[in-house]
């Protein structure tokens, strides 16, 4: 009996201990968009030397003005480690980065210069746009190796 | 027959040996031997045994066996009285979490807690046979073109399995039905409801080792059941994302009608016989 009072008096204290940080949780700034309601990448590999980088993103339940990807940098590696810029792209150069007057935009560009046994990742800054301002968000696709 | 007695003070000690036991054993015939009769005799017994070495007879040692099995059977009961103080203990210690849980989910009350999970619609049933639809609110896909042209164009995929709703809140048009290519031959289907400033945006993913991030708030993501399938409801600034995956479909509603229409909205889909 002893034990299980014990047991008890434990659950109390660490019942009382997870209810601390919540209320610090509740005060939390929220991670949620007012642009973005989910968005995907993907490195998809079309030949030993060239890959295409895909990125796919949904609006928050409203058309946005513009929408789609402002930024892709891409990078390189030998180790998974030590990471190289090798190339950027700007939604002004790359019509295909972002649409006008949509609720979604899907699209891709290709890379033609890979070489066989390195690693390729791209951070990828989604970008939406309307009447209140601008949304971007910062994503990393998946490491592809060629 | 002899009375038994039943006071340990009736002067055990002063009875010769023979009428302590036949007293024993009368009290051990007994389907509940009393123990403030036994045990007395029994340690005037061991006592005499000690002093005068009585000899065990039979009959003595059949006693002392039908004693040793009283025993065991006692401690057994004791042993289920020690089960249920156990399970009264545990039942105290869920009960003391479930307290606390509220606070730990970072609701108010545990009534706000279990209001959030089930809300009004929580229910494990036959979605045909329970489900209520509102009758002067609603636009069924017998009757609604939009949504008959999502599923069909589902259907033409290749999905079998049920994933579009069969209502959405009266007024609601198809603004938008497309078929996007993604990677990897994969194909995201889209569609976009609207009415005035209310917007339904509903896509469909089939493609292979790419899964998509949702945005949300920072609070507690609602599951809710429904069918057998797992339905995932999150805040999202003013509005709600639903997702939920079946056979590899990554299926995504993403609104701002309000919760209620979402429940209405994702019960539709499992509905197979529309009025």
């Amino acid at each position: 009996m002893r034990k299980i009072l014990r047991v008890i008096c434990i659950v109390l204290v660490l019942s009382v201990f997870f209810t601390i940080p919540t209320n610090a949780q509740s005060v939390l700034e929220p991670r949620g968009s007012a642009f973005f309601a989910a968005y995907s990448t993907d490195l998809y590999k079309t030949s030993s030397t060239s890959f295409q980088i895909w990125f796919d993103v949904d609006a928050n339940a409203a058309m946005m003005q513009e929408l789609g990807v402002s930024e892709i940098a891409l990078y390189r590696s030998t180790d998974q480690e030590s990471w190289t810029l090798i190339k950027t792209y700007e939604k002004g150069a790359y019509s295909v980065m972002t649409d006008t007057y949509v609720y979604s935009h899907t699209g891709y560009v290709t890379y033609n210069f890979a070489t066989t046994g390195y690693y390729y990742t791209a951070r990828i800054t989604f970008y939406a746009k309307n009447s209140t301002g601008i949304g971007e968000r910062d994503i990393y696709t998946e490491i592809l190796k060629m | 027959m002899r009375e038994t007695k039943t006071c340990p003070d009736q002067g055990w000690e002063q009875m010769p040996t023979e009428e302590l036991d036949q007293i024993l054993q009368a009290e051990l015939r007994k389907d509940h031997p009393n123990e403030e009769v036994v045990l007395p005799i029994l340690q005037v017994l061991e006592e005499r045994e000690q002093d005068d070495q009585v000899d065990e007879t039979p009959e003595y040692l059949a006693s002392l066996k039908k004693l040793g099995e009283y025993a065991t059977s006692s401690q057994k009961a004791k042993s289920r009285r020690g089960w249920i103080t156990g399970v009264a203990a545990l039942a105290a210690v869920v009960c003391i979490v479930i307290m606390a849980m509220p606070r730990t989910v970072g609701a108010d009350s545990i009534f706000d807690v279990l209001f959030r999970w089930t809300e009004s619609f929580f229910e494990f049933v036959d979605p045909d046979k329970d489900v209520v639809f509102p009758n002067d609110d609603s636009e069924f896909i017998t009757e609604h073109p939009g949504l008959q042209e999502l599923h069909n164009k589902i259907t033409e995929l290749g999905i079998e399995k049920s994933v579009v709703p069969m209502w959405v809140p009266k007024g609601y048009e198809l603004l938008k039905l497309t078929v996007k290519q993604l990677s990897g031959n994969g194909n995201k289907v889209e569609a976009v409801f609207g009415k005035d400033d209310g917007t339904i945006f509903i896509s469909y993913r089939m493609s292979k080792d790419v899964s998509t991030k949702i945005e949300k708030e920072e609070t507690a993501i609602e599951l809710f059941e429904f069918s057998d399938v797992s339905h995932f409801i999150v805040d999202n600034d003013k509005n709600l994302s639903v997702m939920w995956n079946v056979d590899g479909v990554e299926c995504l509603i993403n609104t701002n009608i309000s919760k209620e229409d979402v429940y209405t909205l994702i019960k539709s889909i499992y509905r197979s016989n529309l009025k």
